[in-house]
């Protein structure tokens, strides 16, 4: 266990990690993501952005007919 | 969305000298928040405009949000005129600004910054130093919700004997 993890996980009473946690962050997410290289968050914020991008799809398609069906676009 | 490996890579190979600021940079510090877009810090060195302006052409650089037929020239004149760009891009959405709140313009910025290996290739990234000062300086609400895991995680990487 590195340092960090260490201190995530058992953070110092009047620290920024506790109040940190006190705040609501998850401080379990920030070691898995400490665990990860530098080159391995951003492929994972780019997979982030890839699903937001597929869940606004798939709501555009739910909510507006159009998006169901292309031959319906423009009817009313 | 933007595709970070691809537009990284371009500017990188395109001797553009930036640096990753925002959500990204606080991404690649281990922050767990997403972004969707690409913040820069580029110099505004003469050179330097010349080398973004001919390197960004190739991905059709537009004004994010402007009317439709609105005229927009990209290049170096362009980029000396203005300051702060949100551009809409063939790679995604990419803001370029000459300076940031808290810290600077480049220069300042580019001291500020930390050197981080990426696909093969060194870039700068603003220090989560650098980063709290910013988002501090800024203070919208957004900027505001973003610091306490951004101190805590400058805290849990801090060296021996660090606060």
């Amino acid at each position: 266990m590195t340092r960090a993890e260490e201190r995530l996980l058992d953070p110092a009473p009047s620290g920024e990690i506790a109040a940190a946690r006190d705040f609501g962050v998850d401080l379990s997410l920030l070691v898995e993501r400490l665990r990860r290289s530098p080159e391995e968050r951003l492929l994972d914020l780019q997979a982030a952005m890839e699903f937001y991008e597929q869940i606004r799809g798939a709501a555009r398609f739910a909510h507006d007919p159009a998006e169901r069906d292309p031959t319906t676009a423009g009817r009313s | 969305m933007i595709r970070l490996k691809e537009i990284l890579l371009l500017l990188a190979e395109a001797d553009v000298d930036f640096v990753i600021v925002g959500g990204t940079a606080a991404s690649l510090h281990g922050s767990s928040y997403p972004t969707f877009d690409l913040d820069l810090c580029y110099s505004r060195e003469q050179t330097n405009l010349e080398r973004l302006a001919t390197a960004l052409r190739a991905v059709r650089p537009r004004l994010r949000g402007a009317p439709e037929g609105l005229p927009f020239v990209w290049d170096p004149h362009t980029l000396r005129n203005g300051l702060n760009f949100t551009l809409a891009t063939d790679l995604g959405d990419l803001d370029l600004l000459g300076e940031i709140t808290g810290v600077g313009a480049y220069p300042e910025v580019r001291v500020a910054a930390v050197d981080v290996v990426l696909f093969g290739r060194s870039f700068a990234v603003l220090s989560l130093d650098a980063l709290i000062r910013a988002k501090q300086a800024a203070a919208r609400p957004k900027d505001l919700l973003s610091l306490p895991e951004l101190k805590a995680l400058r805290e849990a990487q801090a060296k021996t004997g660090e606060s």
